[in-house]
């Protein structure tokens, strides 16, 4: 299994089509830049020949939002398939996805749905992340969602249910303080409280996770968090608002 | 982005033809009816133009399914895989015997 080299602090952005032109004429003061897996899942075409040349000046990390980590189903063989397929070719520093499930029979519901944090869940989350790193060779960095209700079923806050899958399935986390601090508030928790359970990175509780940060804003969100916690300042210029998954 | 907005994306002519509520309440019909069966929003469309040949309010507008085929033509050229193309001379060699001229599949 590849594991992502122990990375210095690194920053980027997402990568938006329209800024490819000027990207690549004019350079970019990045280290990488992520873009939606299931957007490059086409046969051909400028998508795919634009992030060839992004890829041969910068680092890429290839985001997901439709494995359905949490879905009750097995996963869809096909889109691990096609995600094997993109990750060989771009070869990408990173590969994340969602805590969350989108499909249930068949179905694509496009949306990233919330899962309670039970010991069924707990089982069902960690062999798919051991599914996915087997299939696709890496490790996978699962974000933490946003989420807008929370299940009675529940028996564990989110960052110890996070902490309990990446110390069983050796992933990374990549830590999303926008959906962080809007869970939080949604929950009516303090948000720095729930950042202090989250996984700190590579250590007895997390070995071999890597650790990211997204959605850094202009603020001093990260200088409150705990020394250790700031290793990979990480996705975030422009991006710390609401509305994107 | 809602799948509403994904099939807007795909089919613009279709929508500004027929106006964004009756665009955005059919869209609607078509994901209640034949929900996405994959992660790759630009799939779903497929079997768009054939749901608005059979959509009832749309009967008014008998070439909107054709309208509708051809705007997702344009998308799957658009994504379509890389081919060599045609070098000027074999294209006029082509040209010079339209009758031997290879049907689209």
């Amino acid at each position: 299994m590849t594991n992502p080299a122990p990375t210095p602090a690194a920053v980027g952005i997402g990568l938006k089509a329209s800024q490819v032109p000027e990207i690549l004429r004019e350079g970019a003061p990045l280290e990488f830049f992520e873009v939606h897996a299931k957007n490059y899942m086409v046969p051909g075409g400028p998508y795919l020949r634009h992030l060839e040349q992004i890829r041969e000046r910068f680092s890429l990390s290839i985001h997901g939002v439709g494995l359905s980590i949490d879905g009750v189903g097995p996963l869809d063989a096909r889109h691990l398939g096609r995600l094997d397929a993109l990750l060989r070719r771009f070869q990408p520093q990173w590969f994340s996805e969602h805590l969350a499930w989108s499909s249930h029979g068949g179905a694509f519901y496009n949306d990233l749905l919330p899962v309670p944090y039970d010991q069924a869940s707990l089982t069902r989350v960690c062999d798919h992340v051991d599914q996915v790193q087997d299939r696709l060779g890496r490790t996978l960095l699962l974000e933490n969602p946003s989420t807008y209700i929370e299940f009675t079923a529940s028996c564990f806050d989110e960052g110890t249910f996070l902490a309990e899958v990446v110390r069983r399935t050796g992933c990374g986390l990549l830590l999303d303080l926008n959906n962080a601090y809007v869970s939080a508030v949604n929950h009516g928790r303090d948000p720095f409280g729930s950042l202090r359970r989250c996984p700190a990175g590579p250590g007895p509780s997390c070995p071999g996770g890597d650790f990211h940060l997204e959605r850094i804003g202009p603020g001093d969100a990260l200088r409150r968090l705990p020394q250790q916690r700031r290793r990979v300042p990480h996705r975030g210029l422009g991006r710390h608002l609401p509305g994107h998954p | 982005m809602c799948l509403i907005g994904a099939l807007a994306d795909t089919f613009p002519v279709t929508r500004e033809l027929v106006g964004a509520p009756f665009f955005d309440a059919m869209a609607r019909c078509f994901i209640d009816a034949e929900p996405p069966r994959s992660p790759v929003l630009t799939e779903h469309g497929d079997t768009f133009p054939e749901f608005v040949s059979a959509f009832p309010p749309a009967a008014g507008l008998p070439y909107l399914p054709d309208l509708a085929r051809l705007e997702l033509a344009r998308v799957r050229a658009y994504h379509a895989a890389d081919a060599t193309a045609l070098g000027a001379d074999a294209l006029a060699g082509h040209l010079a015997e339209p009758v031997r001229l290879p049907t689209a599949a």
